[in-house]
C-alpha cells in the first residue's frame, strides 16, 4: 500500500533519512523501532509531505506521492497521529474533529457527522467531554482525541508517531486495543515507537532505524528472536 | 429526522443570539453622537463624538491586526507602514487630480496594501517568534522612512495639507458628526465579516494553527498560505483605516506612521484581549480616549498641583505600562473580563430572585 523507495531527507545540510526502503502492506501492522534522534519523525514526515524528500520516492496505492503537498496527501488516505498529541488545546473537542475532516469537502456535511459518531462510539469518553476545551482532556483522552482527529479524514493508512510516549501502561493497552479494532476493520497501520516491546507485540512487520538508515527487518516473531534487537531495544 | 429539527432550532437560536448581541453593540455605538452632543464642551474639556470616530479609525486597524496576532498567533510590528499606505493613498490621489473621489482613493490604497502584503508577507511569515517580530519591524521601519524621506511624492515632514473631504452619493462628509457614522458603519461591517469569518472553516483553520502548526499541517492544513492570507487581510483593513484617518484628519504628515503607532495598535489588541473581536473595538476606545482624558485631567481637578495632572507628554509611557500591566494580570483583556463580569452579574441577580422567591415561600407558609 505504501512503498518508500530509497528516501533520503535532509534539514538544511544535515542527512537526517539515508536511503530509506520501507513497505507498509495492506491491511498490516507495521511498525518502526528505534532510538532517539534515529529519523523516524522525519521519516513519518517526509511521508505525509511535510518535509521535503531530497532524494527518493514515496508511492501511496501505486501513485507517486513524493512531491505533492500534505493536503492532497491526507485527502488521498493518509493520516498522522503526530508525536506528542499535538491536540488543538484551547479549541473544543468537536472543533477538534472538524478540523480532522479538514481536506474534506462541505458536502460532505453528513458523511462527516456519521464518522463523528463512529469514533464517539469508539471513544465514548471524548463525547462526554465534546463540548470541553482539549486542553482540560488528561493525557490518554488527549491521546484518543489525536487518534480520533486523525481518523475523521477517512484514512486508509493511519500512521502514529509514539502513541504510547507518557501514558500508563493500562492507557496504553487500551489504546492499542482501539487500534487492533480498527485494524480489523480493514485500516493498514504505521506505527513508529520508541517502546520496542510493544511495538513488536502489536506488529506483523517491523524496522528497526539506527542514525537514519533501516538497520533491520523483519517479521515480528524473528526480531524478538533476534539476539542484537534483544540486547539493544528489550533490554 | 426529530432530532435534527431540533438540532437547526438550537442552531437557529444561536445565531440570533449572536446577532443580537451584535446588534445591541452597534445601537450602543451609533447613539453615542445622539447624546453626546447634550454633554457641555466646558465640562468635560473634550470633543466625544471627534474621539470615538479616531477610536474607529483605530478599529479597522486594530481589529485586522487581532486576527493576526489572537487568532492565527503571528506578531506584526510593522501595521503602521498599511495604516499610512491607506492614508498616503487618499492623500496623494485626492490632492493632486482635483475631484479624484476619497473613497476610490480608499479602496486603491487597501489594493496597494493588499499586494506588499502578499509579497512581503510570503517570506517573512516563514519566519517565526522574535524573528518575525524583527522583520515586521523592519518593514514599518521602511515604510516610515519613505513617508518621510520621498519628498517628491509624500511631501517629506511637512505632510499633505487641505485633503479634500469624503463624499458619499453626492452627500460631503465634512464634519465629526458624519464621520463619525461612516467610520463606525465600516467598523460595523468589518466585525460582521470577521465574526462569520472566524465561525468558518477558515476561521478553524486559523485557530488550529494557533494552537498546533504540526498538527494543523498534518491534518492538511496549508499553513503558510493561511498565514500569508490573514497577514493580507489584516494589513487591507488597517489601510482601509488609514484611508479614513486621512479624510478624518483632512492632513497628513509621517508622524501618524511612525513605530509607535504599530505600538499603538498591539496594546489595544492586548488591552481588549488577543484573539476576542469586541475586544479589538473596546481596546481601541479606551487607549484612543487615553490621551484625551490626560490632557483633561487639569480641567478636572483644578486644585491638584499641576505635576500630578500633566503628564500628556508621558502617554507612550504609559502605553508600555498598560500593555506590560495586562500582560501579566489580565492576559485575556478587557473584553474577557467584562464577559466574565456580565455572566456573574447574570449569575448574581438570579441568586437574588431565587432567594426572594424562597422568602416568599416560608411567608406564605
Amino acid at each position: 500500500m505504501l512503498r518508500v523507495e530509497k528516501v533520503s531527507t535532509f534539514y538544511g545540510n544535515i542527512q537526517a533519512l539515508r536511503d530509506v526502503t520501507l513497505r507498509a502492506r495492506r491491511g498490516r501492522i507495521t511498525t518502526i523501532i528505534g532510538a532517539n534522534g534515529a529519523g523516524k519523525t522525519t521519516l513519518l514526515r517526509t511521508i505525509l509531505g511535510l518535509t521535503q524528500a531530497r532524494h527518493g520516492h514515496v508511492f501511496f496505492e501505486d501513485e507517486e506521492i513524493t512531491k505533492l503537498p500534505p493536503e492532497r496527501i491526507v485527502r488521498m488516505g493518509i493520516s498522522q497521529v503526530p508525536q506528542g498529541r499535538q491536540i488543538f488545546s484551547e479549541l473544543s473537542v468537536e472543533d477538534n474533529l472538524q478540523l480532522g475532516a479538514y481536506v474534506r469537502r462541505f458536502k460532505d456535511r453528513a458523511e462527516i457527522q456519521r464518522d463523528k459518531e463512529f469514533v464517539f462510539e469508539l471513544f465514548p469518553v471524548l463525547y462526554d467531554r465534546r463540548r470541553q476545551t482539549a486542553g482540560t482532556l488528561s493525557g490518554g483522552e488527549q491521546q484518543m482525541l489525536a487518534i480520533a482527529r486523525a481518523l475523521m479524514s477517512r484514512p486508509k493508512l493511519l500512521l502514529l508517531d509514539e502513541p504510547s510516549m507518557g501514558l500508563a501502561p493500562k492507557v496504553i493497552q487500551s489504546i492499542f486495543k482501539t487500534l487492533f479494532e480498527l485494524h480489523e476493520k480493514g485500516l493498514t497501520i504505521l506505527i513508529v515507537e520508541q517502546d520496542a516491546k510493544i511495538a513488536l507485540e502489536a506488529s506483523d512487520y517491523c524496522y528497526v532505524m539506527r542514525t537514519g538508515k533501516i538497520a533491520l527487518e523483519g517479521s515480528a516473531k524473528e526480531l524478538l528472536e533476534n539476539e542484537e534487537v534483544k540486547r539493544i531495544y528489550l533490554g | 429526522m426529530k432530532q435534527s429539527v431540533e438540532k437547526s432550532k438550537v442552531k437557529a437560536k444561536r445565531c440570533e443570539n449572536k446577532y443580537k448581541n451584535f446588534a445591541i453593540a452597534s445601537v450602543l455605538i451609533l447613539i453615542v453622537p445622539l447624546w453626546a452632543r447634550f454633554i457641555p464642551g466646558n465640562l468635560i474639556h473634550m470633543d466625544i463624538v471627534n474621539v470615538m470616530a479616531l477610536a474607529g479609525i483605530y478599529s479597522c486597524a486594530v481589529i485586522g491586526l487581532n486576527l493576526l496576532i489572537g487568532y492565527a498567533g503571528q506578531i506584526s510590528l510593522g501595521h503602521a507602514a498599511f495604516f499610512g499606505i491607506g492614508a498616503y493613498s487618499v492623500a496623494i490621489l485626492s490632492t493632486r487630480y482635483p475631484g479624484f473621489p476619497a473613497w476610490l482613493g480608499i479602496i486603491i490604497g487597501a489594493i496597494i496594501s493588499c499586494a506588499i502584503s502578499w509579497i512581503v508577507g510570503k517570506p517573512v511569515l516563514k519566519l517565526k517568534g522574535h524573528y518575525l517580530a524583527m522583520a515586521t519591524l523592519g518593514l514599518g521601519e521602511i515604510g516610515f522612512i519613505f513617508f518621510r524621506e520621498a519628498t517628491g511624492i509624500t511631501k517629506g515632514t511637512v505632510g499633505i495639507i487641505a485633503i479634500p473631504p469624503l463624499s458619499i452619493f453626492g452627500i460631503v462628509i465634512d464634519s465629526d458628526f458624519k464621520i463619525f457614522y461612516v467610520v463606525w458603519i465600516t467598523v460595523l461591517l468589518l466585525m460582521l465579516f470577521s465574526m462569520n469569518l472566524i465561525k468558518s472553516r477558515f476561521g478553524r483553520a486559523l485557530r488550529a494553527l494557533h494552537s498546533s502548526e504540526i498538527a494543523a499541517e498534518a491534518a492538511g492544513v496549508n499553513t503558510s498560505k493561511y498565514k500569508t492570507v490573514v497577514f493580507v487581510m489584516s494589513a487591507v483593513f488597517t489601510a482601509v483605516g488609514g484611508g479614513l484617518f486621512a479624510v478624518f484628519q483632512r492632513y497628513v504628515n509621517p508622524e501618524s506612521f511612525h513605530f509607535s503607532v504599530s505600538i499603538l495598535f498591539i496594546t489595544m489588541v492586548v488591552v481588549g484581549g488577543l484573539g476576542n473581536l469586541w475586544g479589538a473595538v473596546i481596546g481601541s476606545i479606551i487607549i484612543t480616549f487615553l490621551p484625551s482624558i490626560i490632557s483633561a485631567l487639569p480641567y478636572w481637578f483644578p486644585f491638584m498641583p499641576e505635576s500630578l495632572t500633566n503628564f500628556g507628554n508621558y502617554t507612550l509611557v504609559l502605553y508600555g505600562i498598560l500593555l506590560i500591566v495586562f500582560m501579566i494580570f489580565m492576559p485575556k483583556g478587557i473584553a474577557y473580563a467584562l464577559e466574565i463580569s456580565y455572566s456573574s452579574a447574570l449569575r448574581g441577580m438570579k441568586r437574588i430572585r431565587d432567594r426572594i422567591s424562597a422568602m416568599r415561600y416560608t411567608k406564605r407558609k
